[in-house]
């Protein structure tokens, strides 16, 4: 890289600086009043919940617990079996379910 | 941040006063809803207020600091913003905010569009690598501490970044702002 090149470099840099300046003019008093809100809020109620937007947002704990239900249900179908009448019972039930739902015999 | 770490709310006001301008206009270049940039800039004023005792200026300047929290924040905030664009939670496009007098800027707003689409198509690293040198007008050295990178890959994404808006932009509205 030459010299020249460098000095390209630098005010190509601070010509796009300026452009985002430009673009967007930013008022620091307001910024600063709003974290220092929010600093605030946060000591007056650290326990804040998420809101529901966030928490669709991280799934993963979410999920975690359905796939507990699925699993728990899965278990208390399988512990309530003999009551159902055996296994051969259930899915011949379930089969017929499924068939009626497909239009019926 | 000696001071933050004492409590000391009005060296946070400081702070954000320095930093604020320059964390916002790169956060709003970053994200893929730039409305949300403000919203982020707090989080990570509010995070550094939180760890202002583990801050050791042996390792990283304040801005350097600063702007590797805003870079972190600005990924995990893109991948909230389009997995709820994924699920219908959110709209995929900002409504624009032309006022009264926006017909009178119109020209002036095309450029700034323009500049502002040029950066936007550029791979992320590019993108995260020109921006932390125009909006946070950090050091090489320190680009390459916040975005956890060597100074030569640095230089690298720089090379490409310039060139491609180079080729996109038109010179005349970057030589007008020239220094």
């Amino acid at each position: 890289m030459t010299q020249d090149d460098a000095f390209d470099d630098t005010a190509f840099d601070k010509a796009l600086s300026a452009a985002l300046k430009e673009e967007m003019p930013v008022e620091t008093p307001p910024l600063a009043r709003a974290v220092l809100t929010r600093l605030a809020e946060e000591e007056a109620h650290p326990q804040r919940a998420e809101p529901l937007a966030e928490v669709l947002s991280h799934p993963g704990p979410v999920a975690a617990g359905y796939g507990l239900l699925l699993l728990g249900a899965v278990a208390l179908g399988y512990a309530a079996l003999p009551l159902l009448g055996g296994e051969e019972m259930v899915f011949a039930s379930a089969l017929a379910e499924l068939l009626g739902f497909a239009g019926g015999l | 941040m000696a001071a933050m770490a004492q409590g000391d709310r009005r060296a946070l006001g400081r702070l954000v006063a320095l930093y604020g301008p320059g964390l916002t206009r790169y956060a709003a270049q970053m994200l893929d809803a730039p409305s949300e940039a403000e919203d982020v800039v707090q989080e990570v004023f509010l995070k550094a207020w939180r760890n202002a005792g583990r801050y050791d200026p042996g390792k990283a300047a304040v801005s350097t600091w600063l702007y590797r929290i805003a870079v972190n924040h600005c990924i995990d905030r893109s991948r909230r913003t389009r997995f709820r664009r994924f699920i219908g939670l959110e709209a995929t496009d900002e409504m624009s905010d032309d006022g009264p007098g926006a017909a009178a800027i119109h020209e002036s707003r095309d450029r700034l569009a323009r500049t502002r689409d040029a950066i936007a198509e550029l791979p992320d690293r590019q993108r995260r690598a020109i921006l932390l040198r125009a909006a946070g007008d950090l050091s090489t050295a320190e680009i390459a501490s916040a975005m956890g990178v060597s100074a030569g890959a640095v230089e690298q994404l720089l090379v490409r970044a310039r060139a491609t808006l180079r080729r996109q932009l038109d010179p005349d509205d970057m030589e007008e702002r020239r220094p």
